[in-house]
């Protein structure tokens, strides 16, 4: 069975120390995973590692049974990571911010971009600098530039941060009818906002 | 090549609309410039103003370099453009570009400051003047820049980390040092065919190429 995701023996150390070792899991296409664990556990790290952020580590990630370190650039157009932290640039507007990540990732979907717009409720905020949104707008504008880039596998690392209960449904809505054509979701979330998910999985960190 | 113009464009005009609206690092520029032109008043009417001109754009250098490379890092202490499906070598590269601009701001900055506030002519060769100007943002810019975004994002601690560097721009300091001597000292053609501006124009082309390459490679692999 070729699997969306491999990690094999994944291991990490910081300065000697041990972060975690001998983490295998699989996620198959179209499925939404779940990565659980207490904190310092090694979620985002992993997610970091999965998403080329990270490239000292042991072991092997493999994407559709390609390893990622040797996949190069265009691995960035199938896995996208989303940070806790909303990452922004202050003076630029909501709007402009979101175009310049398009034209970075050579995206034109005006429509999608319009209608992600207005399901988060960031049309009133489309003109203002990024330094006068709250944490919680900022947030929702980094889930619409992740989401225009559309990758195949799209990894969130604590979502829920700073939205509120209609932001948390709404994107609970988006994730759970985003795996489509063989693409898949993994998240990692200490929050209950990922609750009312239908999860194809969990993936348990000691 | 189409592409990687579009980028270095996108990145680059980005940068300037940033600038332009927080105007903090020009602040610092002039406040600095200021600053240093203030000490530069020891030394009017001697033969180390010129000297004293590039020594100040290298420390104003420094210091806006890394403000400016730290406006690409975002809450979480990541460099922004880290996730770009794009070389890595370009983002540095629109970096140096975007810093050669500010540095020749700041290379017209200081000796208009330096000039205004000793009364003294700092260089008469205007052409000379403007053509090391060049050559000396060009390699610093392709250095600073590409150090400074590497110790975002291997947080490094902070400015002391650029001490490390200073071996580095040693060889490109005493080249453009040779150089200045002989703006205003001779006839233009000695000036373009000495050994220390072709030398000079060598390191340039030397750093503009290898920087953008260790930036890519060091980050990514």
């Amino acid at each position: 069975m070729q699997y969306l995701l491999s990690v094999r023996q994944l291991e990490k150390s910081f300065n000697s120390v041990t972060i975690f070792n001998s983490i295998n899991f699989n996620i198959e296409g179209n499925s939404i995973y779940k990565l659980r664990g207490p904190n310092g556990a090694g979620k985002t790290t992993i997610m970091r590692i999965i998403s080329s952020q990270i490239l000292d580590y042991g072991g092997e990630v493999f994407l559709e049974e390609r390893n990622i370190k040797n996949i190069g650039i265009s691995l960035y157009k199938d896995v996208h990571y989303l940070a806790p932290h909303p990452s922004l640039y202050d003076y630029l507007t909501l709007e402009e911010n979101v175009i310049f990540f398009s034209k970075l990732n050579k995206l034109d979907n005006l429509d999608k971009r319009n209608s992600l717009f207005k399901k988060f409720g960031l049309e009133d905020y489309r003109f203002k600098k990024a330094y006068q949104l709250s944490d919680g707008t900022k947030k929702k504008v980094s889930i619409v530039i992740s989401l225009l880039v559309n990758p195949r596998f799209l990894i969130l690392d604590e979502p829920y941060t700073y939205l509120d209960d209609v932001s948390i449904g709404v994107l609970n809505n988006i994730i759970q009818h985003y795996p489509q054509d063989g693409g898949g979701v993994l998240l990692a979330d200490n929050s209950t906002g990922s609750s009312s998910l239908d999860l194809s999985g969990l993936i348990d960190l000691k | 090549m189409r592409d990687f113009f579009q980028i270095v464009l996108l990145i680059l005009k980005k940068d300037i609309r940033v600038e332009i609206r927080e105007r903090l690092n020009l602040v610092y520029l002039f406040i600095l410039s200021l600053t240093l032109s203030l000490i530069g008043f020891i030394f009017i009417g001697s033969d180390n103003m010129p000297e004293l001109f590039f020594f100040s754009v290298l420390i104003i250098s420094l210091i806006t370099n890394q403000r400016i490379s730290r406006q690409e890092v975002s809450l979480g202490g990541e460099l922004i453009l880290i996730n770009a499906p794009c070389d890595l070598s370009i983002v540095c590269f629109s970096k140096i570009l975007y810093f050669i601009l500010v540095n020749t701001f700041v290379c017209i900055t200081v000796v208009s400051t330096l000039s205004i506030v000793s009364g003294v002519i700092i260089f008469e060769n205007t052409t000379n003047f403007v053509l090391l100007c060049f050559l000396f943002s060009i390699g610093i810019s392709s250095i600073l820049t590409t150090f400074s975004m590497m110790l975002e994002r291997i947080k490094g601690e902070g400015q002391f980390m650029f001490i490390l560097i200073y071996p580095l721009i040693l060889p490109f300091l005493i080249l453009t040092y040779n150089s200045i001597s002989m703006i205003d000292g001779s006839i233009d053609n000695d000036f373009l065919t000495s050994f220390s501006l072709q030398a000079l124009i060598a390191f340039d082309i030397l750093l503009l190429t290898i920087c953008p390459i260790l930036f890519s490679y060091s980050i990514r692999r």
